[in-house]
Order: structure tokens, then sequence, then C-alpha cells
């Protein structure tokens, strides 16, 4: 817990209200939080910020989350952040896709916040 | 011109035909046929024209004018008018196996012999002076161009030696092979060449003379037309009148389809009855372009050769050229005449030597007992013999012809003589095609007392009469001045003769044929021939045969034709089709026809008939039973038909089974996708929800402007989500139909004011003016009110949602035009780009360019506001320009 405010965590969803939730959920949680709001911002955050952990959105304007997933994952195999999907889209295939893509965690919308937070909680504890 | 040059030419240009006749053998060799077209159909059907054509035109019109029109204007009328004629007589013939006129004449009247050889005998006295007329237009040609006169003797004579090559190309490519349903079509495309040859050297010679020694048709007229005897030609008061026109169109469109030659080309040869189709209006055009020229020759000829009666008109089309020393045209014009005659010669001989050998050689020699006993099985090696030398006896006889009788008669008379004697077969074919009272009877007598009258008015006068032109003696000039009484004012002597010939030919066919009784035998061909689309189709005819056969004779004699290769093919075939046991001893009725059908396109019917009957014992098919048949394979036919037309019942059906299918899987995905959507939308604002919930459940420490603005996201989602709850039961409502319209009419102005109130907060809220307009005054417009204020409500919040932030505005203007009333929003916002224009109606598509905060809205709006548009019967339009705006335009009946 003591680092934990050392790890940044990306947010990317389309969603205002989502992104409203998870920044608070995160901050409140320790975490420093980056905000993005469609793919394209969160690539160019992604290369500018460095962040440890990303929470994806799959459904996004320009840039869809898959193609985030493989672009930080591919380019960035040592240094890649962990991936958790935060997606809508909850068909097997499409979860299975995601990690193929190399995706560390799927969660479906609507999702528990308690649950979310644990998960990505233990995710941070591993990479410390 | 060098007397050798044009004989090496001529020889050069038959070597050519021999090798085009080779050429389209060899494609039939490899089963593909050049001929089995309406082109080279119709190009074939012009062996009509000859060198009477050629030569005698010109000179016609010297004579009579115009008149030299109508031996085409028969054949035009023939193809335009009479096609179904020819379309019946060339199914009947195909159904039947037809190898000539004289086998189709008797086949008709039940196979009886004597009428194929009265037919056979007017062919070759008509044929024979007419293929002395080409020889002797080929030697008068030749004597023209090179200036020099031809020996006495036939062996000084060019056309005896071109009339010996011609033979040689008739026997190699019209008695080559012989074989089951034969068609000669090495011969066939070779005539179709020459006729593109005499086209064209007739149109060369017509524009070097119209337009090289004259300026133009005008101009030919201008300069020529001062002569009296062309003025006199052309004048119809001092013409014979109307009725000898009347009388050669008559003459010449029964000649177009009956004399020997043309009947071989336009039935025997024709691959398909389709290439008649094109034909009608392929063979008018052929006779325009060769006729199109004939005058400005003639009136030409006529004025520079004034002063020199020695040059007949006949040869103006080489002379005109010569006279201006343009020898290459002059010798194109030979070419030309060329091409007619030998056209004309090779067709006419085949036809002639197949009739000759089919319809009087071989039943002659098979009335003879002991050689039917002999040689019922070898017939096939005379047939071919006698062909070939029936071929030689008929040129031979028109080469005799022509240096004996042809020089009394001008080229067009002896045409015009043949086509009266061919002119007696129009009654009989026609009446035999079309009407099941005529017996061989009648048709014999009718045939004969034409061919009497003939004879007696155009042959014997010229014969009888001496040098000066008067009769031999007394009592044949008190003959012929009693049945001068008959001739008919105005007519000449063709038109008199046509005249009074098929009139008492047609009046003697009708009432022996009504005296006399109809055989069973002429019944049945009756029958086949009249009905012959009821009762056969392309494939084959009725089996109308009873008695006794035996298997083996008939195999035996099939073989004896076809070889036995080939029988046992076609034999094994036939067996299987028609479920038949070949090593049964007794023959199947069906088999006894097919053989006979078969050797009957090699022999001819009646040869055919006779070789049957001698190999079995046949009864007697009363007409009751003939009737049965008939009427058994008519309903085969039209069970066929029926059967046919079910099929394609079914097939419709199943297509249609099909495409529904299709839609209804594409609806399904449809479904599937729009449910997966919704579950998507639904999911996006209970995430928020929950997620948000569960905050201030944990946190109840959190800060009060903090709660408040959670609270408030938690409210805007719910709204959220119960507005896409409400518009996915709309569209479910539209879409299956379960919408209620209530219509009243339509107060415009409050109905703007009421969006306007509704539509003012998120106005202000971003900053959009908004505007309305109406162009007229509009009463009486019924709509669904709350429906229209719903889409208005949809289209406006789009606008405002999409407008700019400075100084944007939304304009709701309405028009009326055309029984329509048309709304219009439009706004000074971002715009649709043009490859999201067309999707933006269906349900879910955002335009991706919303910026990268997205906004609030379902996806369904103008999936909605089409619907509403398309219940009203109304339209929807869209304009927009990239950051120009949005115009949507919506227009509903009025």
């Amino acid at each position: 817990m003591i680092r934990r405010n050392e790890l940044k965590v990306l947010i990317a969803d389309d969603e205002p209200s989502i992104l409203m939730s998870l920044e608070f959920l995160f901050k409140k949680e320790g975490y420093k939080v980056l905000i993005a709001r469609d793919g394209q911002e969160a690539i160019n955050m992604f290369d500018l910020e460095q962040p440890a952990i990303m929470i994806l959105d799959i459904m996004m304007p320009n840039v869809d989350g898959y193609k985030v997933c493989s672009y930080v994952k591919t380019n960035f195999k040592v240094k890649a952040p962990k991936v958790v999907f935060l997606s809508a889209k909850n068909k097997e295939t499409e979860i299975e896709h995601g990690y193929e893509l190399g995706a560390d965690l799927y969660i479906p919308k609507p999702f528990s916040t308690r649950e979310l937070i644990k998960k990505v909680n233990l995710i941070a504890t591993d990479m410390l | 011109m060098n007397g050798f040059l044009i004989s090496v030419v001529s020889i050069l240009y038959l070597g050519f035909l021999f090798y085009l006749a080779f050429v389209a053998e060899r494609f039939k060799s490899k089963k593909k046929s050049l001929i089995d077209n309406p082109y080279v159909y119709a190009l074939s059907l012009s062996v009509y024209c000859t060198a009477w054509t050629f030569y005698g035109s010109v000179g016609r019109v010297k004579q009579t004018g115009l008149e030299f029109l109508s031996v085409y204007i028969g054949p035009t009328l023939v193809m335009l008018l009479g096609w179904s004629i020819l379309r019946k007589i060339i199914r009947i013939s195909h159904v039947h196996s037809i190898t000539s006129v004289a086998d189709f004449i008797s086949a008709r009247y039940g196979k009886y012999r004597s009428l194929g050889v009265w037919v056979t005998i007017i062919s070759l006295l008509a044929g024979v002076p007419y293929i002395g007329l080409q020889i002797k237009a080929i030697s008068k040609s030749f004597e023209t161009l090179s200036g020099v006169t031809a020996g006495h003797y036939f062996y000084q004579e060019p056309a005896f030696y071109i009339s010996m090559l011609l033979v040689v190309f008739t026997i190699l490519f019209g008695t080559r092979k012989v074989q089951a349903n034969e068609t000669h079509e090495g011969m066939i495309f070779a005539i179709a060449a020459e006729s593109i040859f005499k086209l064209l050297a007739f149109l060369a010679v017509g524009i070097f003379v119209t337009f090289w020694m004259n300026d133009g048709f005008a101009d030919v007229f201008e300069k020529h037309y001062y002569q009296k005897e062309i003025q006199k030609a052309f004048d119809f008061e001092k013409q014979p009148g109307y009725g000898n026109w009347f009388m050669h169109i008559l003459v010449s469109a029964f000649s177009f389809m009956f004399l020997p030659r043309q009947f071989q080309v336009a039935v025997v040869e024709n691959q398909n009855e389709n290439n008649l189709k094109q034909a009608i209006w392929l063979l008018p055009l052929y006779m325009f372009l060769i006729d199109i020229f004939v005058i400005p020759i003639a009136l030409t000829g006529s004025s520079v050769f004034a002063g020199n009666p020695s040059i007949l008109a006949d040869n103006y089309v080489i002379e005109l050229p010569l006279s201006v020393s343009a020898n290459i045209i002059a010798l194109i014009a030979y070419i030309g005449g060329f091409s007619a005659a030998t056209g004309m010669i090779i067709v006419e001989t085949i036809a002639i030597s197949t009739m000759l050998t089919n319809s009087l050689v071989l039943p002659s020699l098979l009335e003879n007992k002991r050689f039917k006993e002999k040689y019922t099985f070898r017939i096939i090696n005379f047939a071919v013999w006698i062909r070939r030398g029936a071929i030689i006896l008929t040129v031979l006889l028109g080469f005799f012809y022509y240096k004996t009788v042809a020089s009394y008669f001008s080229l067009v008379s002896i045409g015009l003589i043949a086509f009266v004697a061919i002119g007696q077969f129009g009654p009989i074919i026609l009446g035999g095609i079309f009407w099941k009272g005529a017996t061989k009877t009648g048709a014999l007598v009718g045939l004969i007392s034409g061919f009497a009258i003939w004879l007696f008015s155009l042959i014997l006068p010229s014969l009888l009469t001496d040098s000066t032109g008067q009769y031999v003696n007394t009592i044949v000039a008190g003959f012929f001045e009693f049945f001068a009484h008959f001739k008919i004012q105005g007519f000449d002597d063709i038109s008199n003769t046509t005249f009074w010939s098929l009139s008492v030919n047609s009046l003697m066919y009708f009432v022996v044929s009504m005296c006399t009784e109809v055989t069973p035998s002429e019944a049945k061909q009756a029958l086949l021939f009249v009905d012959v689309f009821k009762y056969s189709t392309k494939e084959g005819q009725s089996v109308l045969w009873k008695g006794k056969a035996r298997n083996e004779h008939l195999i035996e004699l099939l073989v004896s034709f076809i070889g036995s290769m080939q029988a046992k093919e076609e034999l094994e075939d036939f067996a299987r089709k028609n479920n038949i046991d070949l090593k049964d001893v007794t023959a199947d009725p069906k088999l006894v026809s097919y053989v006979e059908n078969t050797i009957s396109s090699i022999i001819g019917t009646s040869t055919a008939r006779m070789l049957v009957a001698s190999i079995t014992k046949e009864e007697v098919v009363s007409i009751d039973e003939i009737l049965e048949v008939l009427k058994r394979s008519q309903k085969i036919v039209e069970d066929n038909h029926e059967l046919k037309n079910k099929t394609q019942q079914l097939e419709k059906l199943s297509k249609e089974l099909k495409s529904t299918n299709e839609k209804l899987q594409k609806s399904d995905i449809i479904k599937n996708e729009f449910l997966t959507t919704v579950t998507h939308e639904i999911r996006t604002p209970l995430t928020s929800i929950k997620a948000l919930s569960e905050i201030i459940y944990d946190n109840e420490d959190l800060e009060f402007d903090q709660k408040k603005i959670f609270l408030n996201t938690i409210i805007d989602e719910t709204d959220r989500l119960s507005r896409l709850v409400n518009q996915v039961l709309d569209l479910e409502k539209y879409e299956s139909g379960k919408h209620k319209l209530i219509k009243k009419n339509i107060d415009i102005p409050n109905l703007i004011d009421n969006v306007f109130l509704r539509m003012e907060e998120l106005a202000k809220e971003r900053n959009v003016k908004l505007k309305s307009f109406i162009h007229k005054e509009i009463t009486g417009f019924k709509a669904d009110e709350d429906k229209l204020i719903q889409l208005l409500i949809n289209l406006v919040s789009n606008a405002i949602k999409f407008s700019r932030t400075e100084n944007g505005w939304v304009l709701l203007s309405v028009d009326t035009s055309k029984k329509k009333v048309i709304f219009t929003v439009e706004d000074n916002g971002v715009g649709i780009p043009q490859e999201m224009q067309g999707r933006i109606f269906e349900k879910f598509y955002q335009a991706d360019n919303q910026g990268s905060i997205k906004e609030k809205g379902s996806g369904l709006g103008l999936s909605i506001t089409k619907k509403i548009v398309e219940i009203h019967k109304g339209n929807v339009f869209l304009e927009s320009m990239p950051d120009k705006g949005t115009k949507v335009m919506v227009s509903f009946p009025n």
C-alpha cells in the first residue's frame, strides 16, 4: 500500500459517467489516475506517461480497446502494462479475443466496484 | 482485257470457293457450324439473285422501268408477311425428313409417287433453261470483258470448262458424304460468300457509275432522263397496268419459296427455325441494296451507248466501266456476275439432282420386282452414283440449252418463264399445309393443268414459229388464235399465263379434291402436315404404322444406309429412349417409323416408303385409328407443355421460397444484432448506475458536492435507460405494424411552438438559436400529431446536439408543393461525412465524428424518425456538408 501512489492507472472509456466513477475509485485507492476518452487518446497518453495498468473499454470511437491492447502488448513486450478490459461486450468469443490479445483481466459490465478494485489491487501487488 | 487473265481470275475465284467449302466442312467435323446463324442463312437465301439480277435487271429497266422491282417485292413480302408459312414448311420438313420440294409435295399427298415425278419433271424443265441462262451470262460476260468471241464448238468455250469445274464442286460438296439428316455445310457457306461477292461487286459498279461517271443520283436523272425510250419505260400510263405487277409479285413470291434451289437453301439446309426470325429483315435489306443502283446504271448506259444498239442493256454492268477504261471495275463486275451465276448453278444442280434421284430414278427402279429383290439393301450405292450422274446431266443439259435455244430469249424472260412453271407448286403446297380435304388426285390434276397451260402459252409458241414469227402451219395458227381470245387486256404474256395457269390449277385442285375420297394414307399425312405444330415437337412425330416387321430386316436396312457403327449407336440410343428390345423378332412400330424417317432424309420419302413397305407386311390404318393415335400424341404434346409450365411454376415457387428464406435468415441476423446492441446500450447506463450507487454506499464520508454530482448522474442515466426502453418499444411497434395512427388536422404554427417549447432548454444549454419559417399557409394537412412532434423533436434535438458552439442555429421550416408538405430541419453544425450519410438512419448507427465525447443518445432516434415517416407514406432526404451543416427534409403527402 505504501508505494501504490507510484503506480499510474490509465482509464479509457467514452462514457463520462463511467469515467467519473472509475476515477473516483482508483484515486481513493491511492493510484495515480490518468483519463482517456477514446482509444487514440489512450495510446497517446500511454506513449507519454507509461502507465503500469490500463483499464480499457472496448467499444470506443476511432480506436477500439482491442487495438489499444494489442498496441501496448506487442510494442512493449518487456515493460508492457497490465491490461484490464472493462466492457459491456460479454460474449464468450469477445472475452476470448480479449485474452488472446494479451489482456490480463476481462471484467464484464456492469461490474461490482469492490470486485474490480480487489482484482486490480492484486495485480498491482504482483507488480510491486 | 486479256482472256487468259480473266480465265485465271475465274479459276482462282472458284479455287477460293473450294477452299471456303473445305473450311466449313472441317468446322462441321469438329461439331461447329459456320452456317447455323441468321446471317449465313439470309445470305444463302440470296441465291435468289442470279445472273438475271446481276445483268438482267438493267435490261429490264430499259424495257419496263420500275417493274423490274416486282420480282424483289415478292420475296420481300414473303419474308415480312409470309414468314409463318415458311416456318410451317420448315417445321414439317424437319419432322418428316424432307429432301426436296418434290419430296415435300409427294409426302403431303400420301407419299404419292406420281406427284413427285411430275414436280421433278416441271422443276427440270424450268431449271435447265435457268441453268443455261447462267452459263450464257458467264459466257457473254467473258466475251464482253475480253472482247473476243468464243469459237463455235463447245470445247472452244471457257464457259464449258467452268461448267465442268462447277460439276466437280457440286459433286464434291453435294454428294461427298451421304448421311442421315445431311446438310451441305461447305456448299452453303460458299454460297453465302458468293452472295457477299455479288452484292459488293454490284455496289462497286453502281457507286462507280453513279458517283464517278455522274455526280450522284440526281445528276443521273438530270443528264440521262431525256431519252424517249426511258421516259416511255417509266411512264405508268404507257406501261401494262398494275395487273402485271400483281402477277409478277405473286409468281416471284411462290418462286422464292418453291424454286428447287430456294427450297433447298430455305428449308432443306435450314439448321434452325430461329434463323428465320432475323432473315425476315436481313433478306429485304439485301434486296434493297442490290437494287439501289440498277436504275442509274440503266439510264447512264442507255445514254452512253445510245449510238450503239449492238451493245445490249444486259451487258451495261460490264460495258459501262469498260467504256471509260475502268478495267478493274469491269473485272469486279465480271466476278460479281460470275459469283451470281455459279451460286445458282451449284444449288440448283444439287436440288434437281436430289429430286431426280429420290423422286424419279430410285422409285422407278424399285418398281421393278427383280431389282427390288436384289438391291433393297444396297440402294445407297445406287443413290450416290445416280445423284452424281444427275448432277453431270443437269449441268450438261443446261449447257446444251445455252448452245441451242438460249439465244432466242433475254435473261429476264427465261427467268420469268421458269418462275411461272414453279408457281404451279404454289396452290398444292399452300393448300396442302392448310387444307386437310385436299387429295392427291386433286393435286395432280391441278398441277398438270397449270403446267399444260404454261407449256401451251409460253413455250410452244416460240417452238412452233419460224424465224419470221409465223406459225409453222395453219392448224397451229388456228389453235393459237383460238386461245388468243383468252388474253386479258393490259397483261403481258407472263402475267396472262400466270393468271390462267394458277386460276385453272387452283380450281381443278379444289374441284377434283372435293370430288375424290381422302384415303387413309393421305388423311394421315394431311393431319401431320396441317397440324404440324399440334402433333409434333421439333424432335419427332407420331407413330402411325401398323403391320408386321422383323427387327433384323429393319436393322439391316438402316445399316445399309448409315453403316453398322453409326446404326448401332443410334439404334441403341433409340431403343433405350423408347424402351424397345432390339433382340425381339418382331419390330416395334416406333422403330419402323424411325427407320423410315432416317432413310427418308437420305433418299426421300417416297423411296423410303417403298423400301420399308418391301421389307414389312403392312396393314392399312383406318382414319379412325389415325385420329385416335393423333389425339393421344396431341395429348402428350399438351401434357408436355403443361408439365413444362408446371415445372416452371415450381421453379419460380422454389426460387421465391429460397429468397424468402434468405430474407428470413437476414432478418434473423438483423434481430440478433439488434438484441446485442440493445443489451449493450442498456448495460452502459446500468454500469454507471451500479458503480456510482456502490461508491455512495461504500463511502459514507463522501463530500456533499461530490455526492450530489454522483446522484445527479444516476438520475440522468436512469432517464437514459427509460428513454431507451421506450424507444425500443416504439420501434418494435412500428416495425411489427402494431402502431395506431390517429390522424387529425395539424395546426402548423401551433405544432412548431409545441416542438420549440420542449427544445428550449436544450437549445439554451448549447447556446443554439432556434428559428422557424412557414413558406405558405398550409390547410388540411392530416397526420398523427404526437408522432409528428416526436419526429420533429428527434430531428431538432439532433440538430442542436451537432450544431456549432458559436453562432449555432437551427431552422425549422415548412413548405408545401404538389400535394406535399415538407418539413426541413437545417443547422450550421459539424455536418455528416459523405460516406456515413447513407447509414445514419440505421439503428444504433451513430456517426463517428461526434467528437471524442460521445453525445448522449440511444442511436435509435433517426430510425424511429424514419419509421414515423414511412408509416405516414412520406420520404426523408438528407443533405449534409462536413463543417457547413446538415439539412434533413421530410415530406408527407397532403
